[in-house]
């Protein structure tokens, strides 16, 4: 579905990521984990096409469509969906003009809309936002924001899903409620995701089919669902910042 | 242009005793005086519309006296072409339960500024309204005096501006609550948008409340219109220009919601497109 090739990217001539690659199949849950600033969410935000970072090399394909210079929106005509770890807010907008927005052009959407919104609200333990579209982001506790990402995926039903950090902001308890639903989500509507997250529980859950590593802009180690946890066992929740390119994980210093 | 224009006004300004013929060391020419009464218990609406095309600076002055128990809703369209350096005063009393209502638009220029200044007596209600806008590399502003004279009188500014790449706003606003003027309102709110590289919006509201038994709030805000926020939009399926018009507009509708008139709105709309 997804297929990255020697990839190379800069944010104001400051290097992002160097030479990755990466293939995503439908239906594979792959899973970015690693320290910050390690280039994680450059990542996701090159797939969707951020207009402020560059591709100096490589390619990305959708398909067997090139899709480096295609515009963000077009991205999700195909399918995508990237929810933020840290999504904007309109102080004068509502839920329901966002939505409103979001779902235009497709009138059967919108007629259910509401049935959706609220099934979906329930599902994510947003029962307090029930039936009340006029909410704004602003009056939402930092939960029911990051929960509101999911309930915009949901609702959009994407076939690729890029999750930033969606725990962050969330309680433990909640994490782990929203990884289990996730899971099923994933599993039932055979979805292809890509979860960047450093929360090992979350990804214990969710039980990703792929997990990659990365540091300083590259990705050191690619492996199965077992290698985020090798690792931890072997000693070491914290990834080094200090890792030196092409010399793998320091996990001891 | 720049922040000299501004802090001159700052400083420069102080008893705003603006004559046409001296200001910012330059000087204007007063090409027209207009006066404008409102006879007791009369009601109107008026609509203004400014585009002058001299090619010198020039100041245009209207007198407006809104008599007892007199209602006037007056809207004011400016257009001033890129080069054009004007100054527009406006100097307004609203007697006894008398009611003016100003809806104040203005775009564009190289120097822009309308000065309005208001007394009020016993009940008397002024309310302005309006959105100032500048893409075009001048300076365009709004000046507000404001002397509430007698008890139970009202006054309510609410003013949008937007500016563009290396263009200026400037709202600059004092209104005087007297020692006789119990019972009064005043409020004071300006929200700026920045939508240009280098765009500058500066905003200066204060409310001096000298009575008892006042209501008073005054607040300023600024916003840019935030690459992040237009990716956001767009990550939700929204085209990019249609993304940038969506917070443009939204910032616009806090003061084209006031409008009642749809066909006023609808002008002012085209006009700052």
């Amino acid at each position: 579905m997804i297929k990255i090739k020697n990839l190379t990217v800069t944010s104001n001539d400051d290097p992002l990521l160097s030479n990755i690659n990466m293939t995503i199949e439908a239906g594979e849950i792959h899973a970015i984990t690693g320290p910050k600033f390690s280039g994680k969410s450059a990542l996701a935000h090159v797939i969707t096409g951020h207009p402020g970072i560059t591709i100096e090399k490589g390619s990305i394909h959708w398909g067997s469509t090139k899709i480096n210079h295609l515009p963000t929106e077009d991205r999700i005509a195909k399918g995508m969906y990237i929810s933020f770890q840290t999504p904007s807010d309109f102080e004068d907008l509502t839920n329901w003009d966002l939505f409103q927005l979001f779902f235009k052009g497709n009138p059967s959407e919108i007629s259910d809309l509401q049935l959706k919104y609220d099934a979906y609200c329930d599902l994510l333990d947003l029962g307090e936002l029930h039936g009340d579209l006029r909410i704004n982001a602003s009056e939402m506790t930092p939960s029911q924001f990051k929960k509101n990402e999911l309930l915009y995926m949901m609702i959009k039903d994407p076939e690729f899903i890029i999750l930033d950090e969606i725990d962050d902001g969330l309680s433990t308890e909640e994490t782990l409620k929203i990884g289990a639903i996730l899971r099923e989500y994933f599993r039932i509507n055979k979805k292809t995701c890509l979860i960047i997250t450093r929360n090992q529980e979350l990804l214990d859950i969710i039980k990703p089919t792929h997990v990659h590593i990365m540091s300083d802009g590259e990705i050191l180690m690619s492996g199965g669902p077992d290698l985020y946890k090798r690792i931890v066992e072997d000693g070491q929740s914290e990834f080094s910042t200090s890792t030196k390119r092409g010399s793998g994980l320091d996990l001891h210093s | 242009m720049g922040n000299q224009s501004f802090l001159q006004a700052q400083k420069g300004d102080p008893d705003w005793t603006f004559t046409p013929e001296h200001y910012f060391d330059k000087k204007f020419r007063l090409i027209e005086a207009s006066m404008l009464e409102m006879i007791p218990g009369k009601k109107d609406s008026i609509i203004l519309r400014q585009s002058p095309t001299e090619k010198e600076l020039v100041a245009k002055q209207l007198r407006i006296d809104i008599l007892e128990n007199a209602n006037l809703d007056l809207t004011i369209i400016n257009e001033a072409e890129d080069r054009l350096q004007q100054v527009f005063i406006y100097d307004i009393h609203v007697r006894d339960g008398g009611q003016f209502n100003l809806g104040l638009f203005v775009k564009g220029g190289k120097l822009n500024k309308h000065i309005v200044r208001v007394t009020l007596d016993n009940y008397a209600t002024f309310s302005s309204y309006g959105h100032i806008i500048n893409t075009v590399g001048g300076d365009s502003e709004i000046i507000t005096k404001v002397l509430h004279e007698g008890s139970c009188s009202n006054s309510h500014i609410l003013y949008t501006t937007e500016a563009g790449e290396d263009s200026q706003t400037v709202y600059q606003g004092v209104t005087h609550i007297g020692r006789h003027s119990q019972y009064s309102q005043a409020t004071i709110e300006i929200s700026n948008l920045i939508v240009g590289e280098n765009g500058k919006c500066h905003s200066v509201p204060e409310i001096f409340n000298h009575s008892d038994s006042t209501k008073i709030s005054c607040g300023t805000s600024t916003d840019y219109v935030d690459h992040e926020r237009i990716y956001y939009l767009r990550t939700r399926g929204i085209a990019k220009t249609e993304a940038e018009s969506l917070l443009i507009n939204t910032h616009r509708n806090r003061t084209m919601d006031v409008i009642v008139d749809e066909k006023i709105k609808e002008e002012i709309l085209q006009l700052l497109d």
